[in-house]
């Protein structure tokens, strides 16, 4: 497990973000994530000064967020020079072929769809959970 | 006979008068050619006969003339002659030698043409002579003597009549004694022309009537006949003519010219000579017929043939003339049948200064057309006015005597009253002339008009009648010209434009009805559908505007007019007024819109929903996994824990039982709404998704369906049979949905009882492509039918199944989003039948 990964974690629904911290330490992904509550907090951290360079980050995106939506915060990201090596798993509850398409246009590594059945929820988490444990990711600059 | 054309006869006359003359021409040329040529030939014989006859007659004379000098020579060769010649040139006074030549002499003369000899001295003086009578010396002999001398020969003389003597002679003078210089002494012989000479020249066989042949000398500055003339007496060396005389053979003859002469002779009488010198004399011979014995018999010749030529043009001018009559004759009857057999009356009507009239003329039809006979008007023309209606008399001769005044044709249309026809109508037609004596004669026709007069009046009263349904029409109705102006417009167009009628006939449609900003193109609009240019629709919409300023929108039908040559003249349009309607269609069209846009809302709405629905979903059903979780956790815990038995019961059952039970319902309610959401979502999705309708071959994608679900199939143990299916035009992913959906369902839902059969079919029905999926499942009861296609339907049977079927609302809006429709409706044996409506290709 790469200790230097910072996930994080933009998703405005406090349940939803409970039941992925959980799901990931049953899984044995132990490294810190990082909570926002919409696009907005997300970008200002993105942005602000506690992004440290030489660490490696990984954000989880749902879309759907009140104010600076998911897409947006997507499309700003890879357009910025700095943040746009940054992979971006979107979580999501929607999965309109259209808005995947939509998703992966503006450049996202990966999307996964939130399923209801908790069961199969749970699933995803944790293979999203045993994925990052082997992925590399690039330092942030 | 009546079938030839009418002939030309004035042609025909010039025709026939040109073949007359060239035919007289002819005749008569060839008559005096004919003529001319007899004369000639005449002519020729008769020069042939003179030239041959002087010719004949010049050898004679010639020889004559020889003949008389050798004979001279021959008597002097005689040497008893000589001798006694020899003895009284020595001694002239010998009388024996003169009585001997004398005798001798004598002897001479009585053997041979010469009526005198002597023998003279040089000078002339006669020494002795002997003859028939005394005879004197002349001048010729004298004149004889020294030539003689000189040429030693014997030598003629011309002709010589002493005075006072009738008769002429010719003297021959000779040296008697010729090589004896010294001798001196000369012999004459005197010849009488009329021994021998004359005879000679009046011998002519061929002499005829007026034939002759004369000797002519030149004396002095006359022309001297020297012989007898045939036709006047004693011209012997009497008869003289001026040697200039023109016209006189002998003078031409004396003159020098020789050959045939035609000239008048010493009487003046026209004759035809051949003349020439006499070679070696001073004489000419003319050998001479009168022209008219030469042309002898022309005359009656030629009055025959005068005659002759005369029968012959006879002949032909009575052929020409027989022709032409005969032409004329089949003229006039042609021009019979032609009047008799026109349907109508051909005539003259005279009309004379002092207002009587009368036809000189009619042909037969007068009686159908008068009922009167061309013989009772001949003269008066007053029964064929008796004929006239009433009412027409004076508007007729009001007629008449314009047309008589200003010399125009007569076109006249009026009414009989006939005793047999009754009431007709009669047209005529005639041309009007002014003749000498100041009355007009017209030459024309008259026809029966009746027929043609009540089909007018019937065509009048269509045409009223047609007018007046284009007044009454609900339409409205214009007629333009070619230069825009309006040439019709019945009470509705004006009622629509609100003007009277005046205003708007004549005046520019498009300035005066069509709106200003349209003008121009409806303008050229028009012009172009006049000029049927391009593709004008027949059918097309304008607005109108009103005398008050109002708008009215007006669907216009227009057809092009043309003239006979297929020229565009204008146009006649007919139109409704279709404000309201096309209003009403606006605002139809706008709510449309209206609907679509919301619809489009709704889904938007519908879609955001359902996902913001199924967040929290997630969380509690993640929670109540959670709370099982924890809850096994209390279990353990309040079983470790030391709990009076009776609480331990107690929790035991709420941890074991209660608690999970009440989670039970959570989780599934839980998941039932996730179930309705998704399919919520998937409806709404389907309605912002873009359909691609294509051509679609059904049984190819029928046979994919199947083969996808083939596990199921067979773990089912059913078996799907999929018949012709008529290719449609829609989406091909949703339609290949809808049908998986029901093949799905029909799987899912079979009778247990039975081997599932699935039968898809086919078949293109009233312009759709009909589809349909029966099955021999367990049907669905009468009472459901209805309520499958909502959302919210719950099959009555046990166990939901849960399966990626989208549903059969999703099958709904499929069918419906690509243009087609989906029933379902019991099958007959039990089971289902849904059957698909799409469009046909």
């Amino acid at each position: 497990m790469d200790d230097n990964l910072t996930i994080l974690m933009a998703e405005d629904d406090d349940g939803h973000a409970r039941l992925v911290e959980e799901r990931f330490e049953s899984v044995g992904v132990k490294n810190p994530i990082v909570r926002f509550r919409d696009g907005a907090e997300a970008w200002a951290y993105l942005t602000g000064p506690e992004l440290e360079s030489g660490r490696e980050y990984l954000l989880l995106l749902d879309i759907r967020m009140p104010g600076l939506d998911g897409m947006e915060i997507l499309r700003r990201i890879k357009n910025d020079p700095r943040l746009k090596t940054m992979p971006v798993i979107i979580l999501t509850t929607t999965d309109d072929p259209k808005e995947v398409a939509d998703c992966y246009k503006y450049g996202c590594s990966s999307y996964l769809t939130k399923p209801v059945e908790f069961d199969k929820f749970a699933e995803v988490i944790k293979r999203l959970g045993l994925f990052l444990m082997v992925v590399k990711v690039d330092k942030l600059k | 006979m009546g079938n030839s054309a009418i002939t030309d006869l004035s042609r025909l006359k010039r025709r026939l008068s040109a073949v007359f003359a060239v035919v007289a021409g002819l005749l008569i040329a060839g008559g005096a050619a004919y003529h001319a040529h007899h004369r000639a030939s005449l002519r020729a014989g008769a020069e042939q006969l003179l030239l041959s006859t002087a010719q004949i007659k010049m050898d004679q004379l010639k020889d004559w003339r020889a003949d008389r000098l050798s004979d001279t020579i021959s008597l002097l060769d005689s040497p008893v002659l000589g001798l006694y010649l020899r003895r009284f040139s020595a001694d002239r006074t010998d009388k024996e030698a003169a009585g001997l030549l004398r005798e001798r002499l004598l002897a001479y003369l009585r053997h041979n043409p010469y009526r005198f000899a002597a023998i003279a001295d040089e000078k002339g003086k006669v020494l002795l002579s002997v003859g028939s009578k005394p005879e004197i010396t002349c001048t010729q002999f004298h004149a004889l003597i020294p030539k003689a001398l000189r040429s030693g020969r014997p030598e003629m003389g011309d002709f010589y009549l002493p005075e006072g003597d009738n008769s002429p002679h010719i003297d021959i003078v000779a040296p008697a004694l010729p090589g004896s210089k010294a001798a001196g002494l000369l012999l004459l012989l005197r010849v009488d022309p009329a021994d021998f000479l004359y005879p000679l020249l009046q011998a002519w066989s061929a002499s005829g009537e007026t034939g002759e042949i004369l000797l002519v000398t030149r004396a002095g500055d006359d022309a001297l006949f020297l012989n007898d003339v045939r036709h006047a007496k004693n011209a012997a060396m009497r008869l003289r003519r001026p040697i200039t005389e023109e016209e006189l053979p002998a003078a031409i003859a004396l003159r020098g010219h020789s050959g045939i002469v035609k000239g008048l002779d010493y009487r003046g009488v026209a004759v035809l000579a051949a003349v020439g010198p006499v070679p070696g004399t001073d004489w000419a011979l003319v050998t001479k017929m009168d022209m008219a014995e030469v042309l002898k018999g022309t005359r009656p010749l030629a009055g025959l043939l005068a005659l002759l030529v005369l029968a012959l043009l006879g002949a032909a001018g009575a052929a020409v003339y027989l022709t032409f009559l005969r032409e004329a004759e089949k003229s006039a009857e042609l021009l019979k049948r032609l009047t008799d057999q026109v349907p109508g009356v051909v005539y003259q009507y005279r009309l004379y200064p002092d207002g009587s009239s009368c036809f000189p003329y009619a042909s037969s039809g007068m009686e159908m057309i008068y009922e009167v006979t061309p013989e009772e008007v001949r003269e008066d023309a007053a029964p064929v006015f008796g004929r006239l209606h009433p009412d027409e008399l004076k508007a007729t001769s009001e007629a008449i005597f314009a047309s008589a005044r200003d010399l125009s044709i007569f076109h006249w249309e009026f009414r009989v009253v006939l005793p047999r026809q009754g009431l007709r109508w009669r047209l005529c037609d005639a041309r009007p002339e002014r003749l000498p004596d100041g009355s007009t004669l017209w030459h024309g026709i008259i026809t029966d008009a009746t027929e043609r007069k009540k089909a007018q009046e019937e065509l009048d009263k269509e045409r009223g009648k047609a007018a007046a349904y284009i007044e009454m029409s609900g339409a409205i109705f214009v007629a333009l010209e070619a230069d825009q102006s309006v040439s019709l417009i019945n009470s509705r167009g004006c009622a629509l434009l609100g003007r009277p009628r005046e205003e708007i006939m004549g005046a520019n449609w498009f300035d005066l009805a069509v709106p200003p900003e349209q003008r121009e193109r409806v303008k050229q609009v028009f012009g172009a559908l006049l000029r049927g240019e391009g593709e004008i629709p027949e059918f097309y919409d304008n607005e109108i505007i009103t005398a008050q300023g109002g708008r009215r929108v007006i669907s216009w039908h227009n057809i092009v007019r043309r003239d006979e040559a297929g020229r565009a003249i204008g146009t006649v349009s007919s139109g409704e007024d279709v404000t309201e309607q096309r209003a009403a269609q606006q605002r139809i069209e706008a709510l449309n819109k209206e609907l679509a846009a919301k619809n489009k809302e709704m889904e938007n709405f519908l879609y955001i929903t359902t996902h913001d629905l199924r967040s929290p979903l997630v969380n509690i059903q993640g929670f109540s996994q959670n709370l099982q979780g924890y809850l096994s956790e209390i279990g353990k815990a309040l079983a470790a824990a030391g709990l009076p038995q009776e609480r331990k019961e107690q929790a035991k059952k709420l941890a074991e039982e209660k608690v999970p039970e009440a989670l039970g319902f959570v989780l599934e309610s839980s998941a039932k709404m996730d179930a309705l959401l998704s399919a919520l979502l998937k409806v709404s999705r389907l309605g912002r998704q873009q359909l691609k309708p294509e051509e679609l071959e059904m049984e190819p994608l029928l046979r994919r369906i199947v083969d996808t679900m083939r596990f199921q199939v067979e773990q089912a143990g059913a078996e799907i049979k999929i018949g012709p299916l008529p290719p449609c035009k829609a989406d091909a992913v949703s339609v290949g949905q809808l049908f998986s959906n029901l093949i799905d369902n029909a799987v899912k839902y079979r009778d247990p009882a039975r081997p599932l059969i699935v039968e898809v079919s086919g078949e293109s029905l009233a312009g759709k492509a009909v589809y349909r999926v029966a099955d021999n499942g367990p049907g669905i009861p009468e009472a459901e039918l209805e309520k499958l296609w909502s959302v919210f339907y719950k099959p009555a049977r046990s166990g939901r199944k849960n399966g990626e079927g989208i549903g059969l609302p999703m099958c709904k809006r499929i069918a419906e989003r690509n243009g087609g429709s989906i029933r379902v409706e019991p099958a007959p044996g039990g089971g289902t039948v849904f059957v698909v409506e799409l469009p046909l290709v």
